[in-house]
């Protein structure tokens, strides 16, 4: 079935297989490289899962560390090696909701590359030995982002604002959650998340949409697949107070940086209704907190913030905050010039909002020629169930009111402070 | 002149070169000045960047300059800095929604507001000291990076004062003598040195080519900048931070530059070493032994120098640096089967990054900007050609002239 959505100029192919995969087949004329995604709604939130009637709970880590097993070994063979051996180049990555494999080829006929990466992805085999293996590549990898000071700076904010939340954990896991990962806890989240039901496979191609939808029924009809299971997200109990209203830890960086961080009851199960309070938040944060505010030219003159200040907004179904930043010696200052911007009024930047409106769209509209920013909107707007315009036409339909909204709620709230210093100043 | 998938014209006269394409939402407009690699250049022109790229005298305040881009549809503005071996380069970007999209925006505005940047920047006392603190922050959290760190100790220790020790974006030393007056002399400067402009999207209307072709500094000549740096002594230096991995970084001379014969060959040859998911490195270090998570070569193109870094752990580093010289040994001597294999997958790793060129609109504009500087070879089907007739004698050839000339460790603390 072909969509098309008039105010971004987008189309493509959506079809659901019968055993449940969906599809979406995008045609850029003249590309010369064709991109898969294959995508599974299983991050590194979840850690515990209703799968029928019964609760799963696993080590922190696990969809990661899943995601590196994956290429080991596919009918005794390097999957890496494989397609490099069809001239094509393969990765993947697990974030906080999703675990993404794709391969990119500029080989049009590229029916077999496909074929891999269903193949690959849609079976798991795996050794004792080769988990064991595995453990000592995660943990240089995770030693390599532990020495990056915005990861943990970010980290130790996320553990700060929350009791229990999955948030809390490095994406990858630590060193000892990885020593519980087994091949038992592997095969089990493998059977129970990579169901194609639950996947999503976006490509990008000049190819014909039928060619690429036959190949993907060819591959998907020689295999049979065991029963779905429902699969249930589970969050432990979350308080709405944050965990702790200050925390300072050192590492070795020249200048401490700090977070200031609110914590929002505004999750719904509904996802349009996130996007409009995510929206209307960065909304409200651009007008206060960025140039179109007179003050902050002031504010840098006086030395009080410098081009390392910002601020970033998530909310979802089972999580909301915003997180100010900043590179800084004076917690006091940092606080006051949040907490007091935040209750003045945002009526004399009220004529910006049409200006924003026409920045995001264009944002949105440009993010669309790059394939692999494409494949994860159609991938993050399947999982959450959005169309592929619902940001463009909630951006659009955010009114002063939603914005004044979201103000009155931060300014009910108390933010916390985290802080990372130089080893020698905590 | 084609280019990527015959779907583009490239056409250039002069220093001006058009990219000229619908395919994409975006069009880019790029203006590029070449002055020589070394300091006060560098870091006057990095501090440089920093002010052009914040107010101009028509827009004197962050508001105002802000609000432009914002009724520009979100114009997208980048001022920044690049290496090319003997020479550096000021990068004036421009991205912007081509006009279909641009309901109540005339193209025309566009080029006005690029000309505004470039012509009239506001170069005062109050957007220099600005400037100044911003660069020297962005300098100082360098620091804060083990890569970057080991990467310039292995640089820095050939000696001060050359290409290949200047780091590309300048230095707290270059920066702390700057007053205004040298940004003012500089930027005086600037214009009077050669330029490359380079517009990649819809066709141009007659008008606006000719706006663009006005900003090309037509009595300068380009100096080629690529050269390939050699020495006789090898260089070591240790570092200790309080980090819990050991960061490891080789740099080995080649003697090969960009307009050797064999810089093709040089270039699948660090693909095989280090640059794809079987290369040698990635398989021996960390496929099979776990020592790592990432390894990686690096070629410095316009510096004929190769780069190997990795992150492990300190008990390792001995048996690391010993598996790294047992796979340039393994180029040396091959064993015919496997190094066909590899070199047939290098070289489609290669061509494959040459042929989706023409689908990443920055990349097509790195690499036509980089080829006509150097006057270099523009035509993918020549160039892939060349790739395809590399033997694998001619790689060997290559693995030969490798030596190490310095070595970077940047510690943990025992």
């Amino acid at each position: 079935m072909k969509q098309y959505y008039p105010d971004i100029m987008e189309s493509f192919y959506v079809s659901t297989l019968d055993n449940g995969l969906k599809v979406y087949i995008v045609t850029k004329k003249d590309t010369k490289t064709h991109t898969a995604h294959l995508a599974l709604p299983f991050g590194s939130i979840d850690l515990q899962q209703q799968v029928d009637d019964q609760l799963y709970s696993y080590p922190a880590g696990v969809a990661h560390f899943l995601e590196h097993k994956l290429f080991e070994n596919h009918r005794g063979k390097d999957v890496m090696q494989l397609f490099t051996n069809m001239g094509a180049q393969v990765n993947a990555f697990t974030s906080h909701h999703e675990t993404v494999y794709y391969f990119k080829t500029t080989r049009k006929s590229f029916q077999k590359e496909l074929h891999l990466l269903l193949d690959f992805v849609q079976s798991f085999s795996i050794t004792e030995e080769a988990v064991e293996k595995e453990k000592g590549i995660i943990t240089q990898e995770l030693q390599m982002y532990q020495q990056i000071p915005e990861q943990r700076l970010v980290l130790e904010t996320y553990r700060s604002l929350f009791h229990h939340h999955p948030l809390r954990e490095d994406i990858g896991g630590d060193e000892e959650s990885i020593k519980n990962i087994t091949k038992e806890v592997l095969e089990q989240c493998y059977d129970i998340n990579y169901h194609p039901s639950r996947s999503v496979l976006v490509v990008v191609s000049s190819r014909k949409a039928e060619d690429i939808l036959d190949w993907i029924h060819k591959n998907q009809n020689s295999k049979t697949f065991t029963h779905p299971k429902l699969v249930q997200r589970i969050f432990p109990e979350e308080p709405p107070e944050t965990y702790r209203d200050q925390h300072a830890f050192g590492m070795d960086i020249q200048n401490t940086k700090m977070t200031l961080s609110y914590k929002l009851p505004i999750s719904e199960t509904d996802n349009h209704i996130n996007v409009k309070h995510e929206w209307s938040l960065r909304f409200l944060l651009d007008l206060k907190f960025s140039p179109i505010n007179s003050a902050y030219q002031q504010w840098i003159k006086d030395k009080r913030i410098h081009d390392y200040f910002g601020y970033d907004v998530d909310v979802s179904s089972h999580s909301s905050f915003v997180i100010f930043f900043i590179e800084s010696e004076l917690e006091e200052d940092f606080k006051s010039l949040v907490i007091d911007t935040l209750s003045e009024s945002i009526d004399e930047f009220i004529d910006s909002i049409d200006l924003l409106k026409r920045r995001y769209t264009a944002q949105i509209i440009r993010s669309f020629d790059d394939h692999d920013d494409y494949a994860l909107t159609l991938i993050r707007s399947d999982f959450q169930n959005l169309e592929l315009d619902a940001l463009v036409n909630i951006i659009q339909s955010i009114q002063v009111d939603d914005i004044k909204q979201m103000q009155v709620l931060l300014n009910t709230l108390n933010p916390i402070l985290v802080r990372m210093s130089s080893n020698t100043k905590v | 002149m084609c280019f990527g998938a015959d779907v583009y014209r490239i056409k250039i006269k002069e220093a001006f070169i058009q990219i000229e394409t619908d395919r994409f939402k975006d069009c880019i407009l790029s203006l590029r000045y070449y002055y020589p690699n070394q300091e006060p250049y560098v870091s006057t022109s990095n501090l440089l960047s920093y002010m052009m790229s914040d107010r101009t005298q028509n827009y004197p305040s962050k508001q105002t300059f802000n609000r432009r881009m914002d009724e520009l549809y979100g114009l997208y503005l980048d001022v920044r800095t690049s290496s090319l071996g003997m020479q550096h380069c000021l990068e004036f970007r421009v991205k912007t929604l081509n006009a279909t999209f641009m309901k109540d925006i005339e193209f025309s505005e566009v080029f006005d507001f690029l000309e505004e940047v470039l012509l009239k920047p506001l170069l005062n006392q109050e957007v220099f000291d600005e400037a100044f603190i911003n660069y020297q922050n962005a300098l100082v959290r360098m620091l804060d990076k083990p890569q970057t760190v080991g990467l310039r100790l292995a640089l820095e220790s050939f000696g001060s004062n050359l290409p290949i020790s200047t780091p590309s974006q300048g230095s707290l030393d270059g920066l702390r003598s700057l007053q205004l007056k040298d940004i003012e002399s500089f930027y005086t400067y600037l214009l009077q040195q050669p330029n490359l402009v380079i517009y990649h999207g819809q066709p141009l209307s007659l008008n606006h080519k000719k706006r663009l072709q006005r900003l090309i500094k037509t009595d300068a000549s380009f100096d080629r900048s690529a050269y390939a740096y050699t020495t006789d002594a090898l260089h070591s230096k240790d570092l200790v931070k309080d980090i819990s991995q050991t960061t490891l970084t080789h740099i080995y001379q080649t003697k090969i530059d960009y307009h050797h014969p064999h810089y093709i060959a040089l270039r699948l040859m660090t693909i095989i070493l280090g640059q794809m998911p079987n290369s040698l490195l990635f398989q021996e270090v960390r496929e099979k032994r776990s020592l790592c998570y990432s390894i990686h070569a690096t070629s410095l193109n316009f510096d004929g120098l190769i780069i190997i870094q990795t992150g492990i752990a300190q008990e390792n580093l001995e048996r690391v640096e010993g598996l790294i010289q047992e796979q340039i040994n393994v180029l040396l001597n091959p064993t015919s089967k496997k190094h066909a294999r590899l070199l047939s997958d290098a070289k489609r790793v290669f061509v494959n990054s040459l042929q989706s060129l023409s689908d990443d609109p920055y990349a097509s504009v790195n690499f036509v900007a980089q080829r006509v500087h150097e006057s270099a070879e523009i035509d993918l089907k020549s160039i892939i050609k060349q790739i395809k007739q590399t033997t694998l004698e001619e790689v060997i050839t290559c693995a030969q002239q490798l030596k190490l000339i310095s070595r970077s460790v940047v510690r943990g603390q025992d």
